[in-house]
């Protein structure tokens, strides 16, 4: 029996020194290294200049345009994309991160830290013809709280604009919480919903969703989001995530995502002729 | 009937072994970015700084490893300020008055958008501390060190705003003091 034990003992061991080396593989690579990864898994991402240590960009082919994305800017080598599964670029979409640096940099009156919590944030980016279509269509849940239809039949439209953000308040009644989010769900617009009115198209009326969610690693601390949408092109759409109190400069905001994202994009077949 | 007992004990002791190596291991990871100066490598040279001066003191910033970039983020703490600016508050309204700084290196681009900037922007605001909210006076000054090649953004609140001089200078002193190459 005690042989019985030390084999189970050096199973443990065995097995933890696995756990070890697959924590230490999961673990974040310096840019350099993630760079070389990055150009080399994803059949997208076609590397520009991987050889040399001076690279500063990485190239992404999504909805048939190629982007030079510099690599501060590639959410693949964040922290938290290394221990997820998903890929960060997709055929028509990828993610880019804007630091909170950055940001604050490039956009006046951005505030870069609130409640203790960085301000930078991923970027989702649809691009190509299809995406197009898929934008033009009509958002179901802002038609339904346009004409007051279920489940918002008993939307609730704050009398006046909200003093932070400059923008009409509408509460779903009763209040909506997602599964694993603690906080209520909210949405903005800048004019009020009329449902005696056909709903408008042009431009379309689309409020902003807004969450409220307690942080998890900063001991309860209460979190507002808000999902703006843009177009920034074309055939290029942008969402981002802002808290309420940066709502303030979300068209500067919005302008300076848009100038960058563009820029980005280089003069190339995607077959790789340039 | 003894021996089915003891490989139960057996199979429980090899799993707490597990367990506990595991949760070793990952706490050890979760330390492992939280010692030491925080580094930043910019174009213009490398800047240190204790953790005492690092943005916002949560996993999120001890985790990040040094990028290399143009951009970031350090705090002069309330008290630091308070300590070393005469008339400088560290808590106001009830909140913690940190100095937040934006530090750019400028590139040729971002020279020509942002030379001898020195400007100061000031609106009423309130604290995004859901239920509560405080108003207050908030002012955002940018500046361009041109002897450095670096321009800066800071807010203030309320009265402190009457050191904005006195803080640009605490900056200034601080980067001097952190730049290293």
């Amino acid at each position: 029996m005690p042989q019985l034990r030390i084999t189970n003992l050096y199973i443990g061991a065995i097995v933890s020194l696995i756990l070890m080396v697959n924590l230490t593989a999961c673990s974040p690579e310096p840019p350099e290294q993630a760079l070389t990864k990055e150009a080399s898994q994803s059949e997208n991402a076609q590397p520009s200049n991987v050889q040399s240590v001076e690279v500063k960009a990485v190239e992404l082919t999504v909805g048939g345009k190629v982007f030079a994305v510099p690599i501060e800017h590639l959410a693949s080598l964040l922290p938290a994309a290394q221990f997820t599964p998903f890929s960060t670029v997709g055929t028509t979409s990828f993610l880019a991160y804007f630091s909170a640096a950055w940001l604050s940099a490039h956009v006046d009156g951005y505030q870069p830290i609130l409640n203790k919590g960085f301000q930078g944030d991923t970027v989702y980016l649809a691009v190509g013809e299809q995406m197009k279509k898929d934008y033009a269509r009509l958002h179901p849940v802002s038609m339904n709280l346009w004409y007051k239809r279920e489940p918002y039949g008993n939307r609730v439209i704050m009398a006046e604009k909200e003093f932070n953000t400059g923008f009409y308040v509408i509460q779903p009644i009763p209040y909506q919480s997602r599964a694993g989010y603690e906080g209520e769900q909210w949405f903005l617009t800048e004019t009020l919903p009329d449902e005696t009115k056909p709903y408008p198209t042009g431009p379309r009326w689309q409020p902003m969703i807004c969450s409220r969610k307690t942080g998890l690693i900063e001991g309860a601390r209460v979190k507002t989001k808000c999902a703006i949408k843009a177009q920034i092109a074309d055939d290029m759409f942008l969402q981002v995530d802002l808290s309420s109190e940066n709502l303030q400069v979300r068209e500067l905001l919005l302008s300076v995502l848009g100038k960058e994202i563009k820029s980005w994009v280089i003069e190339k077949d995607v077959n790789g002729d340039s | 009937m003894t021996a089915k007992i003891q490989q139960g004990l057996d199979a429980v002791w090899s799993c707490f072994a597990v367990l506990f190596f595991l949760g070793l291991l990952i706490w050890q990871s979760a330390q492992a970015e939280t010692r030491g100066p925080i580094k930043v490598r910019t174009d213009n040279g490398t800047f240190i700084f204790p953790r005492e001066f690092a943005a916002a003191d949560i996993w999120k910033t001890l985790k990040i490893k040094p990028f290399e970039t143009n951009y970031f983020l350090f705090r002069l703490p309330s008290t630091y300020a308070e300590k070393n600016i005469q008339g400088f508050a560290a808590i106001e309204n009830y909140f913690e008055q940190h100095v937040v700084v934006t530090v750019e290196v400028l590139t040729k681009k971002r020279q020509v958008e942002l030379q001898d900037i020195d400007s100061s922007r000031c609106r009423q605001a309130s604290h995004d501390l859901y239920p509560q909210s405080v108003p207050y006076k908030r002012c955002e000054y940018r500046k361009h060190l041109s002897s450095d090649g670096i321009a800066i953004k800071y807010h203030l609140n309320g009265e402190n705003n009457q050191y904005y001089r006195e803080v640009e200078a605490l900056i200034q002193k601080k980067l001097n003091e952190w730049k290293v190459s």
